[in-house]
């Protein structure tokens, strides 16, 4: 399998104990369904690398397939999504 | 005017063949195969302009998983409501917001923080174009992609026999 195609950077191992913050963090949010892949982004609270433009980044990714199985996951510099328009 | 477009890459494809994408879990392949450079353009705002290597040196395009990215966006574009909102992921960096009013969509890129806005006609048929020409590259290159079982989600056409 190829690699995510990005810069961005952890700071510690990408472990099952930031995967489980994020999730903790998102609990009951939704996921975004974009093909085959599920989506979510998480704000962790503090920078836990850097995202592709060598920015500190606070927010983690991660991407699962249909079955919960995770694809990838990587620091993102995260923007609260926006639910409707102004 | 839009301006959406990816550049061939081929040695990244090689790598790919190499890992069967034929056979391959369809979200790894929208996800970390075809990863090509994109560029995204309305009215000479560069949504994908990047200060990356150099500061100097502005580079447009973004390497992208173009499988992914175009039939991603595509999907958000037909689910899109009037006066509404949406996001894409841009895998590896970032994601794409979309607002959405009356026929106008407004398209704010995460990885510089420029808006553009362009009739969503106008946006839509640009994500259709790319849709297909990212279909006829893979029909060329790799044309046992066409029976995986996910194509006819991407490309709403029916399994080669």
């Amino acid at each position: 399998m190829n690699g995510p195609p990005c810069a961005a950077a952890f700071e510690e191992r990408p472990g099952t104990h930031l995967a489980g913050r994020a999730l903790a963090a998102k609990s009951g949010a939704p996921w975004r369904v974009e093909g085959a892949s599920r989506v979510l982004d998480a704000n962790l609270g503090r920078a836990i690398g850097t995202d592709a433009a060598g920015n500190a980044a606070s927010g983690l990714r991660v991407v699962t397939d249909s079955s919960g199985n995770v694809i990838t996951s990587y620091p993102i510099h995260f923007e609260y999504p926006t639910a409707k328009a102004p | 005017m839009t301006a959406l477009q990816f550049q061939f890459d081929g040695q990244s494809l090689t790598q790919d063949l190499g890992y069967a994408p034929e056979r391959a879990n369809p979200a790894v392949l929208e996800e970390t195969y075809f990863i090509m450079p994109v560029r995204f353009c309305i009215d000479d705002i560069e949504l994908f302009e990047q200060s990356r290597p150099h500061p100097d040196e502005r580079n447009s395009w973004l390497p992208l998983p173009v499988l992914g990215f175009a039939t991603h966006a595509l999907q958000a574009l037909r689910e899109i409501e009037p006066n509404s909102a949406k996001q894409v992921s841009l895998a590896g960096c970032g994601t794409l917001s979309l607002r959405r009013q009356d026929d106008r969509l407004s398209v704010t890129s995460s990885i510089n923080g420029k808006t553009a806005t362009a009739t969503f006609a106008e946006i839509r048929d640009a994500f259709d174009n790319l849709c297909d020409e990212v279909r006829q590259m893979l029909v060329k290159h790799v044309p046992a992609l066409q029976k995986h079982s996910f194509w006819p989600q991407w490309f709403g056409t029916p399994i080669q026999q």
